[in-house]
């Protein structure tokens, strides 16, 4: 349904979009996933058509838009900051789109009263911006969007400015309307569990470049760059030196076929585990019990602080001493994957 | 229960009171002199009371004369103020073009020339295309009084629009003028209104302007107020007064309302 390539931006020196490739099918959710001034909302803003792009093409729905202003684009955008128009009521704000396209006035009466059902705010259409929540300004931004029937629907962050409660409440709704309707959605946010619980796929951005695009699982079991191991998920992330086929972690050297010089190892808190001899030697500093699991922060001998999480029954009070082995590896090169290690006993053992 | 009596609750009545002195008095002498038929000294206030003025100066032809003249001139000047600063406030407010600040700067350098200095200048060029003396010389000079208030008011209340709002609209489908049209132009109104108020009134009370440009033909009320001023019987300049007072204070008020402090205050570039 949208299908962007090769699309860049610069501002002055700094490129804040580089030549992205990136396609949404049809009823598809894509986060856009990156910490703020990564590029992300740069590039929904190009798809949107409200900003230029230097190079590349945007195409929705099987035509090249990449020329064409905003308002010819088959996309409606729902912003951070509701952007409700506050001298319109709320019907008057849904019903804009359709003034703009002309409509006989009977059936955008109709079509206001379907999308205000839609967002759960059916009979608000006589109030103002003014009179409303930031819950429902925002529900009001979304069925003046959805009203208008955009082949894509964009979503800049939409919920960052409300409380984490109503946040996680309207994911849901938005979540549940995008697959009743078959909505395709391309969303931006800089929150990892949002775009984990609301994306089909995600595509992490950093410094202006798509690191990875995947299923939510997909990113934390196979994160392929280190800035991606790193924003995805809790990741024990720590430089080692890889010399004559070992990498040294804690003091454990690993057999890998990465060839020697520096590297940068993860383990995720979940592939630590504790061991009744050999491996690491830590000691527990802070415990923090979720019934379901325990996370562990641990100090190893050298000052290293990792991340343990376990569902197991050890007795964990702080200062106690453990040792620890893990059970899965990533090692990076240059911010890339280079290398999977699942060490054996034997490994651990040398 | 003995009551302290705060040091700044003191120097505030003070102030209060230099305020009446000042500001109040000059005005309440001003609209008791309106009233006043007969005011012999020593007393403090008049010694006889009535309309015998206010009768005297309504049915003047020429009072009624300046008071429409008056107002054509302010409708005129400040409409076409509008039609020509409210688009360039928008550029300046939204649109990059090389030299904005600078202009932007230009209108308050214009505004602290010596006005009187300025107007024998224009008066000068008015001469020769014959504009000395004749409305539309009058209401082209005082133009260039309402340009501070008409650029810089507007255009704070245009940059105080969220872009969000107009690309919101925008995004939608609606043209670049629907979109000013429906949106720019409602957030900014109140604004707008009240910058328009305040450069109506200032044109109807701008004195050195019409008496330079305007004399003899063109004699709005602030002209005709300034030679009866001169004149022995003071209370037909008094009631002059009050009859521009009372809606030149009523529209005041309207823009303050119209306007928060803000955005006046932005509007001269604090």
């Amino acid at each position: 349904m949208l299908s962007i390539r090769g699309l860049s931006k610069r501002f002055g020196d700094v490129v804040a979009v580089d030549a992205t490739d990136l396609d949404v099918a049809e009823g598809e959710l894509v986060c856009l996933l990156g910490p703020s001034g990564c590029g992300k909302s740069t590039l929904l803003r190009m798809v949107a058509g409200l900003a230029a792009s230097d190079a590349g093409t945007v195409a929705i729905a099987g035509r090249d838009v990449t020329g064409e202003p905003a308002n010819r684009r088959p996309t409606a955008m729902v912003f951070q900051s509701h952007a409700l128009w506050t001298h319109m009521t709320v019907a008057r704000n849904v019903a804009f789109g359709l003034r703009v396209r002309r409509l006989p006035a009977a059936e955008i009466e109709r079509r206001v009263a379907a999308a205000l059902d839609l967002v759960g705010l059916a009979g608000y259409g006589k109030r103002l911006p003014s009179e409303l929540s930031g819950g429902q300004a925002q529900r009001v931004a979304l069925a003046r969007c959805l009203v208008v029937e955009p082949r894509v629907l964009l979503m800049d962050e939409p919920f960052s400015a409300l409380d984490a409660h109503l946040r996680a409440h309207l994911r849901e709704e938005v979540k549940a309307l995008q697959r009743r309707l078959g909505l395709t959605i391309l969303f931006v946010t800089h929150d990892q569990e949002e775009a984990m619980e609301i994306a089909d796929r995600i595509a992490v951005m950093d410094g202006g470049r798509l690191q990875q695009v995947g299923r939510p699982g997909e990113l934390y079991a196979e994160p392929r760059t280190e800035f991606v191991a790193g924003f995805v998920g809790l990741m024990n992330l720590r430089p080692v030196a890889v010399a004559r086929g070992r990498a040294d972690w804690l003091g454990t050297a690993l057999p890998t076929r990465l060839a020697d010089g520096p590297a940068t190892a993860g383990v995720r808190p979940e592939d630590l585990v504790i061991v009744a001899a050999g491996g690491v030697p830590v000691r527990v500093e802070r415990v923090i019990d979720f019934g379901s699991a325990r996370r562990v922060t641990l100090v190893a001998a050298d000052g290293t602080s990792l991340r343990l999480q376990t569902t197991g029954g050890h007795d964990l009070a702080p200062g106690a001493a453990l040792r620890v082995v893990p059970r899965r590896i990533v090692l990076y090169r240059d911010g890339m994957l280079a290398d999977t290690l699942v060490p054996d006993a034997a490994d651990i053992a040398a | 229960m003995g009551r302290r009596i705060d040091p700044a609750t003191i120097a505030g009545w003070c102030l209060a009171a230099a305020l009446v002195l000042f500001l109040v008095g000059p005005i309440l002498t001003v609209i008791i002199y309106a009233f006043a038929e007969q005011w012999r000294y020593p007393n403090l206030l008049p010694t006889r009371w009535g309309f015998r003025f206010w009768n005297v100066m309504l049915g003047r032809a020429d009072v009624a004369e300046a008071i429409s003249i008056s107002l054509a001139i302010a409708f005129t000047a400040t409409t076409l103020s509008a039609l020509i600063c409210w688009p360039a406030a928008y550029a300046f407010a939204r649109l990059r073009f090389p030299g904005r600040q600078p202009l932007l700067m230009a209108f308050l350098a214009a505004q602290a020339f010596p006005k009187f200095a300025l107007f024998i200048a224009i008066a000068v060029v008015f001469l020769r295309f014959d504009l000395v003396g004749t409305f539309w010389g009058v209401v082209l000079v005082q133009l260039v009084n309402t340009l501070l208030f008409m650029i810089w008011i507007p255009t704070a209340a245009f940059r105080a629009i969220p872009p969000a709002l107009e690309e919101a609209a925008l995004d939608l489908g609606a043209s670049r003028l629907r979109v000013f049209i429906e949106v720019t132009l409602p957030q900014a109104a109140p604004a707008l209104a009240a910058s328009y108020i305040l450069a109506f009134v200032g044109t109807l009370f701008e004195v050195d302007a019409s008496l330079l440009i305007g004399a003899p033909t063109i004699r709005p009320m602030p002209i005709l107020m300034l030679s009866l001023s001169a004149q022995v019987v003071v209370q037909h300049a008094a009631v002059l007064c009050v009859i521009l007072w009372v809606p030149a204070f009523a529209l005041l008020l309207l823009s303050r309302r119209l306007m928060s402090a803000r955005t006046i205050a932005s509007g001269l570039g604090a």
